[in-house]
């Protein structure tokens, strides 16, 4: 989908008012699940076919492949919570599993979390309990998740959105990220992070670097202009995010492009400026021509508990496909080729 | 000698040059210094430059007026900006970026949307079209059960078949596995849809089916068209080509080539509903379609063969014996104010009309004068603007039971961009009504009670809106 011209929507999600510790770990797979992957426990298609959990493939499974759509550049899961069918945000800044207050109303209220923000939203918050999520082959059990007003958007995308789900439901798998097949596959790591299923082809890596996983987000150390900078990858951001903040020497490296006012679900607004960035690279791997938007950061920062100089949002993730491996906390990154120089 | 120092010279005042003239573009006018942004601005700058600086860094005319009148102190006392004169004619403005009202955000998912409305739903709508399969029988389509066939892959655990047809999901329509391969069958309305394959997991274009398209994202979607005609040309066995060429495709003599059969040629082809003409190139002469009756003069004498798909509606208008003529103008025909000339017809005046479903908007003619529909209480606009409203084969009907009383209850939303104007229902048997056909998609929307914005009462779903009341949602499949 062209995004040329597009101007940015600030929305809400605001998650950060959660305490980050809240949820159950989630228990991924039914054990009572040994049926043989067949591939044959299928149903006859029709156009209205209700959907098929197709149990045979969990517990078992080592790995699971998992097609990836799009919506604008945001990241969706098509997935079937409680019964409920539609599509889920990969949000890899979130740090819990966040359901869309127009499906999911009947959660037990929590006064405290209420989401002010810059979306003018100022609908309560509440929490409920998930009994089963099915992502294609994948079943998750037992989730807690909080609820909340996500209706903006539906509308900014025309597509129905369940939720948004943060890395913690996949605590217990090694997450591969291929933007460019739009796909992300799944290998179940024993305790120590080693994968128990090897594909026969694994490329090599460009680059593999320890990371920081707090609250199950993942921090990782960038350069720009030789200054070392905290960034968390957030594919709930479309764009990069950089504060503007940061140290002249740093931002003076991003060609300003324009500026914009963005306006939330609500009347608030906030200002960014848009630019290109000249200089940034993560370890010996140097990314070009990356967009990226400037603005305040300094309320985030306080919400993470941790110092972010700024967020890799899917922009990033186009440029490669990458390993995320929260139990070695580390990550490994394969350009694709247009990228590799 | 010369020469080489000439270019030296050059080379060495080049990249100076557009230093200099990098500055003094707006489009580089800005930068960041100690988290404010700060703009270089040349007094000297044209018209077009002031309205790209305008336009890049969100500056109000008020704002560009005092700039370049160098009002500084306006600036300064008025606006978030601070104004510093430099050199040469230059301004230096400045401001904090922030967030503007409001409390900060804690996390915020940042989505780049075009405008601030939602997106249409996805264009997938095409005048016309046939199908360009490589493969021999890998797609079929059959009183409306269309089925996929995807030769081999017999070690594929599954496969998936999605499309604009599902809204790309990519759980809900399992293929079957055959001795060759992979199929699934669902029924499909005619028309243009798109597809994909999904293999284990991973996304693939149909390998046999070269129409395809840009799904935007580095990759092809695969195009299939569901008929809902078939040309067909008895005879002829010994022509080399023949083409059909038609209103539908701008006449295009090349475009849609015949493929010959036992009897003849024929083009199994998707045609929008509506009215088309058109006529069959056989070795270059222009020929009616011998098995199609109905023929029409475009009005400078040529003779073309008439296809009319879907479904007829009659517009009646009774009375007005005495006029002259009736003419029917609306939205459909673009307003065009003499061309569809109604019969007479028992007590009034009718004309057949072959549609396509939708929303549309008309008037009657009667001698010169424009009037609404007498018969049809649905309109559309408001005052000397009202029209009459037709939704023809609609797909939803707004419902709102009770409110007896109420002397106007409107339904608005974002289909009608929240107008308070319409569209107004209309009361039948105890409810208020207005049927419409919507596209698939999501829609907000409200009604309004004798001026008093409601939720729909009896809508489950519906979103927070920026007033903190509440707006209906539906989804139209």
């Amino acid at each position: 989908m062209a995004v040329m011209n597009y101007i940015m929507v600030f929305l809400l999600l605001v998650v950060s008012g959660i305490p980050t510790q809240h949820h159950k770990n989630p228990e991924t797979l039914n054990p009572d699940n040994r049926n043989a992957v067949t591939g044959n426990g299928i149903v006859n298609p029709a156009s209205d076919i209700v959907f098929d959990l197709r149990p045979e493939a969990n517990k078992n499974s080592l790995s699971f492949t998992i097609p990836l759509k799009r919506a604008g550049k945001l990241i969706l899961m098509e997935a079937v919570v409680d019964g409920i069918s539609g599509n889920i945000i990969l949000d890899t800044g979130s740090t819990s599993l966040v359901l869309n207050s127009i499906y999911f109303r009947h959660g037990r209220q929590q006064r405290s979390l209420v989401a002010g923000g810059v979306t003018g939203n100022t609908g309560v918050i509440s929490r409920s309990h998930i009994e089963h999520i099915t992502i294609s082959d994948l079943l998750l059990h037992n989730l807690e998740a909080d609820i909340t007003d996500l209706g903006h958007i539906e509308t900014a995308r025309n597509i129905r959105v369940l939720g948004f789900a943060g890395l913690c439901i996949f605590r217990d798998f090694e997450i591969v990220i291929d933007l460019h097949s739009s796909v992300m596959e799944l290998y179940r790591l024993d305790n120590r992070g080693n994968r128990l299923f090897e594909p026969r082809q694994k490329g090599v890596l460009d680059i593999e670097l320890p990371v920081i996983i707090e609250s199950d987000i993942v921090f990782v150390d960038a350069y720009i202009n030789n200054r070392k900078l905290t960034f968390c990858l957030d594919t709930g951001a479309e764009s990069n995010v950089l504060s503007i903040h940061l140290p002249n020497r740093v931002v003076n490296t991003v060609n300003i492009t324009r500026r914009a006012n963005l306006r939330g679900a609500g009347a608030q607004q906030v200002e960014v400026l848009y630019g290109i960035m000249t200089d940034f690279s993560i370890g010996k791997l140097k990314f070009d021509g990356m967009n990226t938007i400037l603005t305040n950061l300094n309320a985030m920062n306080q919400s993470y508990g941790t110092r972010i100089d700024g967020m890799l949002g899917c922009d990033f993730l186009e440029k490669g496909i990458f390993y995320i491996n929260m139990k070695k906390k580390n990550l490994g990154i394969k350009l694709i080729k247009e990228e590799r120089k | 000698m010369k020469k080489k120092l000439r270019f030296f010279f050059l080379a060495v005042s080049l990249p100076f040059a557009s230093v200099v003239l990098g500055q003094h573009a707006p489009e580089k006018a800005g930068s960041i210094e100690d988290g404010k942004l700060v703009l270089k601005i040349s007094l000297q700058w044209s018209v077009q430059q002031k309205t790209i600086l305008a336009e890049l860094y969100d500056l109000d005319s008020l704002l560009i007026s005092a700039i370049f009148t160098n009002n500084l102190s306006y600036i300064n006392d008025s606006t978030d900006w601070t104004a510093i004169p430099g050199r040469q004619g230059m301004i230096f403005l400045s401001k904090p970026i922030g967030i503007q009202t409001g409390a900060p955000p804690d996390r915020g998912i940042f989505l780049e949307v075009p405008h601030e409305a939602p997106l249409p739903p996805p264009v997938i709508y095409a005048t016309y079209g046939a199908n360009d399969f490589s493969g021999k029988n890998t797609f079929s389509y059959r009183e409306g059960l269309a089925c996929f066939v995807l030769p081999g892959y017999e070690s594929a655990k599954s496969v998936f078949l999605s499309g604009s047809f599902n809204q790309w999901s990519t759980m809900q329509l399992p293929m079957i596995k055959t001795d060759t391969g992979w199929t699934a069958c669902l029924v499909l309305p005619p028309g243009k849809h798109m597809y994909k394959y999904i293999v284990d997991g991973r996304w693939m274009s149909d390998p046999n089916n070269r129409k395809r398209e840009n799904d935007g994202h580095r990759g092809h979607n695969s195009v299939v068209f569901c008929y809902n005609h078939i040309f067909s040309l008895d005879g002829y066995e010994r022509a080399r080509r023949v083409i059909v060429a038609g209103s539908f495709n701008g006449w295009n003599i090349r475009e849609l080539e015949m493929e010959k059969t036992a009897s003849g040629w024929q083009l199994p082809m998707y045609l929008r509903e509506g009215t088309h003409t058109y006529k069959f190139i056989v070795d270059r002469n222009w020929i009616t379609d011998p098995a199609n009756p109905i023929t029409r003069d475009d009005g400078m004498g040529n003779i073309n063969s008439v296809i009319e798909i879907g479904d007829t509606h009659v517009f009646r208008l009774r009375r007005f014996a005495n006029a002259e003529r009736v003419i029917l103008s609306g939205s459909f025909n673009a307003w065009n104010t003499g061309e569809l000339v109604m019969e007479r017809y028992e007590d009034g005046w009718r004309l057949p009309y072959v549609l396509a479903a939708g929303n549309y908007e008309y008037k009657f003619i009667v001698g010169g004068h424009w009037i609404t529909d007498p018969a049809n209480p649905f309109t559309a606009g408001s005052g000397d603007r009202t029209n009459s409203f037709l939704a023809f084969k609609p797909n939803h009907v707004f419902l709102l039971e009770g409110f007896e009383d109420a002397e106007s209850v409107i339904v608005s939303g974002n289909f009608n961009g929240w107008s308070i104007n319409d569209y107004k229902m209309v009361f039948r048997d105890g409810e208020w009504i207005f049927p419409i056909h919507l596209h698939p998609g999501r829609y907000s929307y409200k009604f309004i009670v004798d001026g008093q914005w409601i939720l729909d009462p009896v809508n489950p779903l519906w979103e927070n809106n920026e007033f903190g009341t509440g707006n209906s949602v539906i989804w139209i499949d």
